[in-house]
């Protein structure tokens, strides 16, 4: 899961951002609401974490042309206004949920769970497929009962696998939403990670989960 | 029947001639004789004179029976009638009297949008009416601004609040975290409760800014541009920023030495934070009429028209960016025009976009207090 952070103080911003990486998401941050739709016209998110008292283009702003620019992923907003009407108008203009400040790390994480969810389809919180029960709540992966003990990176792989289950996903789309802005797309960074995941989930069991389908990516 | 004709002849003058004669129990009569019956003499009448006493006393007192209850009638009437009409009467004058009462009892803080709307002729009770509706017209922006005063401030607290809450958070899902996350966490604790306490003075002085008793006094102006100087050099120094002053001795302002300071402290900031490198800010005082006057100016970024019109607003930002950076809340000028005013005086901007703005603040000179 990848997701950008829109929010121009500084030291709420990199607190998110350091959270949501130990929970194994990517996060790139912006500080206005224009360096906000440069990076969004760039990357693909899946969730963005928007605070609507932004410099440059206003929150409200941002998230109408996120909109108009089809943007398909969830969007969070985040203020220190609470009333009623900035609520309503926020959700209008295609925000999925709001959260005022100050708000509970935990449940901004919960809340983008919730979304990311909805966004597949899924209803269930906890993923379960093939003998694999995935919990991205708690990033626990067990498989057949035993508990797999996976890094947020590795666990977040193969929850997207999951999701996709049946599709050959080329290594491409893993690192959009998978990894940040700052991974270099021409080392081995996936296969790498890819080799443990699948070293880990294999260790006491005889099937292989994880096919590599030349040419097109892996598929769980 | 008698008491009848005696009363129609009541009216007759010449009976009423005779009884004034008084001649006792005699009524006289003409006698005519003669072919032109002209009057030849009188004889007299006789009557029973008790008969006509009696009739007489009858006259007189069904008459004073007759007015009497006549006059109790009309006064009855009368009091009535006065009675209903008055009130009616001032029930239709204090009507609006009235509706003021029943207005300005429903009227609390939080239900101020009520009118009085009083329509009728131009007199004392319009009058008093409107300016009823235009007192209560008028606290009613003040509760609002006041509204939106407490709205704003609680949304500059929630900021910072925000800040420390979430970086303890993160810190503590990290079962196994180092002592350098705890320091980067301290730090960044420190630096919002430092941001807290500045904003919560602010809000304060804004606050309690007009209740304090004004008390000004001499203030020699060239020293406490000095005293402010030293206090922002380093601060100027480390953003690469030149102060210089310009100031003519002896001119002394009437006014409250450290609410001045403070204005002209945060002008000073202000020049030093927002200029952009290598600019520089100069300070002058000097006397005009009977004002004193006090200029910063800078030679930085200048301010939009746009922006001029708002920038002594609370809570208004030019470069929201930069000013959050800096730790503002946009409450520095808003503050100073504020205090000024307090002092009997005034704070202008003057800027031209690229070249640079100059803040001036006036107040009454010493030697001339009464300065309106």
């Amino acid at each position: 899961m990848r997701v950008l952070v829109v929010e121009d103080e500084e030291p709420i911003a990199s607190a998110i951002e350091r959270g949501l990486i130990k929970l194994g998401y990517a996060v790139d941050t912006a500080f206005d609401g224009a360096e906000a739709l440069e990076k969004a016209g760039v990357n693909t998110y899946d969730v963005v974490c928007l605070d609507l008292n932004l410099p440059r283009v206003d929150g409200i702003e941002v998230c109408r042309r996120l909109r108009e620019d089809r943007y398909p992923g969830g969007i969070i907003m985040l203020t220190a206004r609470s009333s009623i009407r900035e609520r309503i108008e926020g959700l209008d203009t295609g925000a999925d949920d709001y959260l005022v400040k100050p708000f509970a790390f935990s449940e901004l994480a919960a809340r983008i769970r919730a979304i990311t969810r909805r966004e597949g389809g899924l209803r269930e919180p906890v993923l379960n497929t093939r003998g694999l029960e995935l919990d991205p709540n708690t990033n626990r992966a067990r498989r057949d009962g035993t508990e797999i003990h996976l890094t947020p990176k590795e666990f977040s792989l193969l929850y997207y696998l999951a999701r996709n289950e049946g599709r050959a996903v080329p290594q491409e789309e893993l690192l959009e939403h998978i990894w940040d802005e700052h991974a270099n797309p021409f080392t081995q960074t996936v296969k790498v990670h890819m080799n443990n995941l699948r070293r880990k989930l294999n260790e006491g069991f005889g099937e292989q989960l994880i096919e590599t389908i030349r040419g097109k990516g892996y598929v769980l | 029947m008698l008491a009848l004709n005696v009363a129609a002849r009541l009216d007759q003058p010449h009976v009423l001639v005779l009884e004034g004669v008084g001649v006792n129990d005699v009524e006289w009569q003409p006698v005519r004789s003669g072919p032109g019956q002209a009057i030849s003499g009188f004889e007299p009448v006789v009557t029973p004179g008790l008969l006509l006493k009696q009739a007489e006393s009858q006259i007189y007192s069904h008459n004073l029976d007759r007015l009497r209850i006549w006059s109790l009638l009309a006064v009855v009437g009368l009091a009535g009638a006065s009675g209903v009409g008055g009130y009616v009467l001032s029930g239709m004058m204090l009507r609006p009297v009235r509706d003021i009462t029943e207005v300005a009892s429903e009227i609390s803080a939080t239900n101020l949008s009520r009118r009085i709307n009083h329509q009728g002729p131009d007199d004392e009770l319009k009058l008093l009416a409107d300016t009823f509706d235009s007192m209560i017209g008028r606290l009613e922006t003040s509760f609002a601004q006041q509204r939106q005063f407490v709205q704003d401030a609680s949304h500059e607290l929630r900021t910072p609040l925000a800040a420390i809450r979430m970086n303890i958070e993160v810190a503590e899902m990290d079962p196994d975290i180092g002592g350098d996350d705890y320091r980067m966490l301290l730090d960044t604790v420190k630096a919002q409760t430092d941001r807290l306490t500045h904003l919560s003075e602010d809000l304060l002085l804004l606050s309690t800014n007009g209740h304090d008793a004004f008390e000004p006094e001499p203030v020699n102006t060239s020293g406490l541009i000095r005293e402010v100087v030293s206090q922002l050099e380093p601060l100027a120094a480390a953003r690469g920023i030149r102060l210089t002053v310009d100031a003519i001795a002896g001119v002394e302002a009437f006014a409250r030495s450290d609410t001045l300071y403070r204005c002209v402290f945060n002008l000073v900031d202000n020049a030093i934070k927002y200029s952009g490198e290598r600019a520089t800010v100069t300070i002058r005082s000097r006397s005009e009429g009977e004002s004193a006057i006090i200029e910063v100016q800078d030679t930085g970024h200048g301010i939009t028209p746009e922006d001029a019109a708002h920038v002594f607003d609370r809570f208004y930002r030019v470069d929201k960016g930069r000013s959050r950076r800096e730790g503002g809340a946009g409450l520095g000028l808003a503050i100073v025009r504020e205090l000024v005013q307090a002092m009997r005086g005034d704070v202008a901007l003057m800027s031209t976009p690229g070249e640079g703005s100059t803040f001036a603040i006036r107040v009454p000179l010493a030697k001339y207090p009464a300065f309106p």
